[in-house]
């Protein structure tokens, strides 16, 4: 079985599915046998579902609004 | 010009006004690559005692150099025409062409369109909602100032978006304590190992609101460093392809693969208090 160390040295490609499926097996098997690396796997990608789907950054419409407001309102003042 | 005739003071900030004015990597690289060639003939010649015949590239012509496949071709004369406007197909093509004529209404549809992609571009190198909002109103502005110069070479919308990005990189310049964006620290970044090693409730995303958790991503992005928030809002939040972030950040594939393994295991390290089962009861 692999170690701990070589299973964190995949574990980015490992997250964004990119291994062959014989890497991938081995992942696997360490997993369903390191409670550690399970652990970090399992939050990990709870971890980027949470973050996938938060939907954050989106600026609130008001605000967005007042900012556009502000430009256009100075593009027109300096145009005169 | 100032690449062909005065190369040696050609640096960082002028890369960083053609980037402004619409021009992909590729070409300012195929410039620079043709220009850096041209040169090493000339000095190849001088050594040979013979007198340097090879005049400096002020202007590059469309189809005499080819190394990307996009359709805006380089930096050229030739190229400079209302021509240009078509080689890249832009669903804001017509309301461009209305706004760089002066209609200010048109202008404003434009940037409605693409706020959202904007504001997204300024928080992930500032790190900061008021900055980034102070920083929206400026990119915004910079944005009407040199869109005569845009030539349809990318889209508008990717033209938008490194204008906000310039602005932000000079607001972060700015700061007193200037954070890293570059790639110091690369190997440091291989040693980074987790601490938190509790297990997760099952689904976590229920243990809060939408808000809530909304929320609680954001603080947690913009608590990361620079470097690894670009990556991440770029990957997580943007959902382009590993790939499409390395060329949107210039930086290498494996380079962007280790800061956002390094992200999101900040990001869990941040979350994990709010969503690890042990302790879930006492947070709430």
């Amino acid at each position: 079985m692999i170690t701990c160390d070589e299973f964190f040295a995949e574990l980015g490609d490992y997250l964004e599915d990119r291994l062959s499926p014989e890497v991938r097996k081995e992942l696997e098997l360490h997993v369903s046998q390191c409670r550690a690396c399970y652990v970090l796997y399992d939050s990990a990608c709870k971890t980027i579902k949470i973050v996938t789907d938060s939907g954050s950054f989106d600026l609130p419409e008001s605000v967005s609004d007042s900012i556009i407001e502000r430009v256009m309102a100075k593009l027109r003042t300096d145009r005169r | 010009m100032k690449l062909g005739a005065r190369f040696s003071e050609f640096f960082r900030d002028d890369v960083a006004k053609l980037r402004t004015l619409g021009f992909t990597e590729e070409q300012i690289l195929e410039c620079e690559a043709v220009t850096a060639l041209n040169n090493f003939a000339n000095i190849l010649q001088m050594g040979l005692g013979v007198e340097p015949e090879f005049e400096p590239p002020v202007a590059f012509e469309q189809n005499k150099v080819h190394l990307s496949s996009v359709a805006g071709r380089p930096i050229g004369r030739a190229s400079m025409g209302a021509q240009s406007m078509t080689a890249i197909e832009d669903p804001d093509a017509r309301l461009v062409a209305k706004a760089q004529a002066g209609d200010l209404q048109a202008f404003e549809e434009l940037v409605r369109r693409h706020s959202r992609v904007v504001y997204r571009a300024l928080a992930a190198i500032l790190g900061n909602a008021d900055d980034s909002q102070d920083a929206m109103q400026d990119a915004l502005l910079s944005a009407f100032q040199y869109l005569a110069g845009f030539q349809g070479r990318s889209k508008f919308s990717t033209w938008l978006v490194s204008i906000a990005r310039n602005t932000a990189l000079q607001r972060l310049r700015n700061r007193k304590n200037e954070e890293s964006l570059d790639e110091r620290g690369f190997e440091e970044d291989r040693e980074f190992r987790p601490r938190q090693v509790r297990a997760w409730q099952d689904s976590p995303e229920q243990l809060y609101s939408k808000s809530e958790i909304r929320q609680l991503v954001e603080r947690g992005i913009m608590a990361l460093p620079a470097k690894y928030r670009m990556v991440v809002m770029l990957r997580d939040i943007e959902q382009l392809s590993t790939d499409e972030v390395a060329r949107q950040l210039g930086l290498s594939v494996p380079a962007v693969k280790v800061r956002l393994l390094r992200a999101r295991l900040m990001l869990r390290e941040f979350l994990s208090p709010h969503f690890a089962a042990s302790t879930t009861e006492a947070d709430h």
